[in-house]
């Protein structure tokens, strides 16, 4: 058992720098990762494995009785016919769908960084005494069920519920709006709805760890308040940004519920409908399974760009 | 310098910017600025005020889920078929989800916060890797993984099976990313002194951390309890596609069903209901956290923040 | 339909299943479900039709029991569409392309149903046709609801949306609109006569009923067949009959007078004013034993035309166009 000692001779330094410490607290080599591997197996089994299941199924057959998925485990007998199929579809007579959720998602992100960045920059600066109130509320939609936020949004947008009633009180509009007839502004309005607290929160942790005497600085040095912004604020700003845009974004492309509860329409069907559907079609097991990969390969490349900007940035602090 | 100049430095005008135009800024450039708080209280209003009107149709004395006609509680418990008190499938469910929550803040958070200690500390290129993998199951869309846990659950290991067991597994996973990251962020602020001091002063490593390293952590630790517990209550997207016999659905499945189906305002007041178990326990939870760190300088609220 | 069966095939435990027609045959072949004790079924023989006593995808009843019975027509509202309207068409089925009632459409989320009447409309009585070129006209009408009347999938469509007035027309089964009564706001007399449900005068429509079975894997097999005894009984199943308006096979239940005898719902409701079986304007609604010998099953469908037609209904929710 290593002991402490107070002055590390040259030897026991290498050694505490292997053991995963830079001074003075030596642990063993199997110390810290001992605590990480429940963990780690747990996402082995629960997580990695699942994966190799989907691919199995993607590439696997299925029982022509019951039609019920077979998946092939070993890869040399996998078999590219369905994902092929499945793959023709998303080009083919999907592919509005896919673009569409694309429109969906890139505006309602969108909408989300701006709103979210000046709500968060307002909190973060300008809170004062509120600050603590203001982000309890801020927070509050996270312990709020998003069924719940969602069902209040359904009953105002009913035919003759109080938006239509407000908006024709103001004579904006003559006629009731169907907003809940596969309108695609309601779902846009729905994922904003449903995902901004996860935008304002990351800006918000950013932005208020930004040291206020750097943006005093850059007006101090004559910048206007809009060069202050763009030139010291923003770039400051950026990992909260990319955090917040990854964590909004990437979650919408599976997003299936906010159209089914908006809209009636198979207008605006999204990514996540086609997998909810083949979930429950018989026979379309393997055709889910190979939606799944391509959900995954489309955001495959933005999550690696975010995981190395997050792993920089952490190296750099 | 002339006397005359020295006398015309106006020194009760305010500071300008030079290259910008007097005019713009006769007003106190470090005033609040009020479109940004006009923006954010407008927010505020328009993210909460559904959520009044929505507890208030619970409430509604006609069958009506958009318009309010009258007050009463026969959502609640008066009427003998629909309501939340009398209907035994509304039971079972609150019951489902109570026990779902609380086994997965049970698992999660422990796993967890041992995994996010463990990876702080563990300099490799194996922890980069395992680090990578829980971030991206924060990230990925909810769906994927309850799909891919379905599939797992119902070809490879099958002895589990669908139900209140797989449900807890798929919550657990989904939720495990919280702690890690809310405990990391703390991590990363509290340093090496405290454990450095209290080896210095002869405590054994375990001892360190134990009295030491984890009650500076308390703050993060009960707002990842709060977080998971909260989240998996209203998580309906994994459990909807790992459950089983109908009693193994919660309350936020049963409420998506009726949504889609006919919403009455007894659907609402489930969700009231369900808004006032997360709230109460969202409040102890912070209340505990409060009394732990009672004499710590901490951050407070914006422990959540630390996403 | 196919969620349960795949919870069914995934091991779930149940005492009692539901199923349909279609997937009967699917299910006894993997075993699923166990052969019914009729000495503890005396009501099926006694209260039941004699039509039913021995049907062709379950010859004796050795696993499953008739539960209800349905036809698929059309539901409207007779505010806005009168009755001789739709009744006066040459087709009365193409009604839900037509683009004059665009945006007031509604269809359920079930492929045979709408299928079926897409078949119906082309006058196409084979429900179970595997035809490439009946499939293709089916595939290129479900696109046309999308592009003609902007068609909306509910699951509520009938008793919710179109008394609310959402919609006007809907693809319905005759026990949805019958029960239109307990589901239109305000609950007055007015309100219910605006809903009403069309199916040919000649009875030439999908016709069909529901089953009850028991798993091979419930754990109080004896318990299951008391459950369905109870329910196939005369006086519980008029019973269910007036709470969900799905008619049941009965003997003692003259069709002729379901228009116009209350039933319990009526008296225990505090929603609803006094309601027949059947509204009386809608005797269409009323399933007669005849009806089995001249209208159209929907049976089961062989993997590859069920393939087929489950890729045209995913084109079609997928909001294809054409």
């Amino acid at each position: 058992m290593p002991e402490p000692s107070a002055a590390p001779s040259r030897r026991s330094a290498r050694r505490a720098h292997r053991a995963g410490s830079s001074e003075g607290v030596h642990y063993p080599r199997w110390f810290w990762p001992s605590f990480s591997l429940p963990a780690i197996l747990w996402l082995l089994v629960l997580f990695v494995l699942p994966f190799y299941t989907v691919i199995s199924i993607a590439f696997g057959t299925v029982d022509p009785i019951f039609r019920s998925p077979l998946p092939v485990y070993q890869p040399w007998y996998w078999s590219t016919e369905q994902f092929g199929e499945t793959l023709g579809k998303v080009f083919g007579i999907f592919s509005p769908v896919y673009i569409h959720t694309f429109q969906y998602v890139f505006i309602a992100s969108a909408i989300c960084l701006v709103l979210g960045y000046a709500i968060a920059y307002y909190v973060a600066r300008y809170g004062g005494k509120r600050k603590a109130l203001l982000l309890a509320l801020l927070i509050s939609p996270f312990w709020i069920s998003y069924l719940m936020r969602m069902l209040a949004w359904i009953n105002l947008l009913e035919n003759d519920g109080y938006v239509n009633k407000f908006l024709m009180f103001l004579n904006v509009v003559d006629r009731p709006v169907g907003w809940l007839e596969g309108r695609p502004s309601t779902v846009i309005l729905g994922l904003v709805y449903g995902y901004i607290p996860y935008m304002i929160l990351p800006l918000f942790g950013f932005l208020d760890r930004i040291d206020v005497s750097l943006l005093e600085s850059g007006r101090d040095l004559g910048g206007s308040p809009f060069s202050t912004f763009f030139r010291v604020t923003l770039p400051l700003s950026k990992p909260g940004i990319l955090a917040g845009t990854i964590i909004v974004t990437l979650p919408m492309f599976g997003d299936y519920f906010t159209n089914n509860l908006l809209s009636g329409s198979p207008r605006t069907t999204m990514i996540g409908n086609l997998i909810d559907e083949a979930y429950s079609t018989t026979g379309q097991g393997p055709e889910m399974a190979s939606y799944v990969l391509i959900l995954m390969a489309l955001l495959i490349v933005p999550m690696l760009y975010y995981l190395r900007s997050t792993a920089r940035t952490a190296a750099g602090r | 310098m002339t006397q005359e100049t020295i006398v015309r430095a106006d020194r009760s005008a305010p500071p300008t910017s030079v290259g910008v135009r007097r005019g713009l800024f006769r007003r106190d450039p470090w005033r609040k600025p009020r479109i940004l708080a006009a923006i954010t209280w407008g927010y505020l209003a328009w993210s909460l005020l559904p959520l009044v009107i929505a507890i208030a149709i619970s409430f509604n004395s006609s069958r009506s889920n958009s318009l309010l006609h009258g007050f009463s509680l026969q959502w609640w418990w008066s009427d003998p078929t629909e309501s939340l008190w009398h209907d035994p499938e509304l039971h079972a469910a609150l019951f489902q989800s109570l026990r779902l929550s609380l086994f997965t803040v049970a698992i999660a958070v422990p796993l967890g916060v041992a995994f996010a200690l463990g990876i702080d500390r563990w300099h490799s290129r194996p922890a980069k890797g395992f680090n990578f993998l829980m971030l991206l199951s924060f990230v990925l869309p909810e769906i994927v993984l309850g799909i891919s846990l379905f599939l797992v659950f119902q070809h490879l290991l099958t002895f589990v099976r669908l139900g209140t067991t797989a449900q807890i597994l798929g919550l657990v996973t989904y939720q495990l990313a919280y702690p890690v990251i809310i405990v990391r962020a703390r991590l990363l602020t509290i340093g090496r002194e405290y454990e450095e001091a209290a080896s210095d002063l002869g405590a054994p490593p375990r001892q360190s951390i134990r009295r030491v390293l984890l009650p500076l952590l308390y703050p993060a630790i009960f707002a990842s309890a709060a977080i998971v517990f909260a989240d998996s209550l209203d998580d309906f997207v994994t459990v909807r596609y790992l459950s089983g016999p109908a009693t193994s659905e919660p309350l936020s499945v049963k409420i998506y069903n009726f949504t889609r189906a006919e919403p009455t305002p007894a659907v609402n007041a489930a969700a009231t209901f369900l808004l006032v178990t997360t709230t109460i326990a969202v409040v102890l939870g912070y209340l505990a956290y409060r009394h732990a760190t009672r004499g710590q300088r901490t951050g407070g609220v914006s422990e959540f923040a630390n996403v | 339909m196919d969620e349960a069966v795949a919870k069914l095939e995934a091991g779930q435990q149940a005492d009692v299943f539901f199923p349909t027609i279609d997937v009967l045959g699917k299910l006894v072949a993997a075993d699923l479900l166990q052969p019914l004790n009729h000495d503890l079924l005396p009501a099926l023989e006694s209260d039941n039709w004699g039509v039913f006593q021995d049907p062709y995808y379950d010859k004796g009843w050795r696993y499953s029991v008739p539960y209800t019975l349905y036809t698929t027509g059309i539901g409207y509202r007779r505010d806005h569409i009168p009755d001789d309207v739709i009744a006066g068409r040459d087709n009365p089925w193409d009604i839900l392309w037509d683009p004059q009632y665009a945006g007031k459409v509604g269809a359920y989320p079930s492929y045979r149903d709408v299928m079926a009447i897409a078949l119906m409309k082309n006058g196409i009585t084979d429900l179970n046709t595997g035809k490439e070129s009946d499939l293709e006209k089916v595939r290129q009408d479900l696109l046309a609801l999308t592009t003609d009347v902007d068609v909306r999938i509910s699951y509520s469509g009938a008793y919710s949306k179109l008394p609310k007035d959402l919609f006007w027309l809907m693809t319905a089964w005759s026990g949805d609109m019958a029960a239109g009564w307990g589901y239109a706001p305000p609950y007055t007399q007015e309100a219910y006569e605006n809903i009403g449900y069309w199916f040919p005068p000649d009875r030439r429509g999908p016709v069909d009923n529901d089953l009850i079975a028991i798993p091979k894997n419930a754990e109080h097999p004896a318990l299951g067949h008391a459950f369905i005894n109870y329910f196939i009984e005369f006086q519980n199943a008029m019973d269910n009959f007036s709470w969900n308006a799905y008619q049941p096979p009965q003997n003692q239940a003259d069709p002729d007078t379901l228009t116009t005898t209350e039933g319990l719902y009526s008296e225990v409701t505090t929603w609803a004013a006094p309601a027949m079986y059947v509204a009386p304007w809608m005797p269409s609604a009323v399933v007669r034993q005849e009806d089995f010998d001249v209208g159209f099953r929907e049976g089961p469908l062989t993997p590859e035309v069920d393939d087929h037609w489950h890729d045209i209904w995913e084109e079609f929710i997928a909001g294809a166009r054409t």
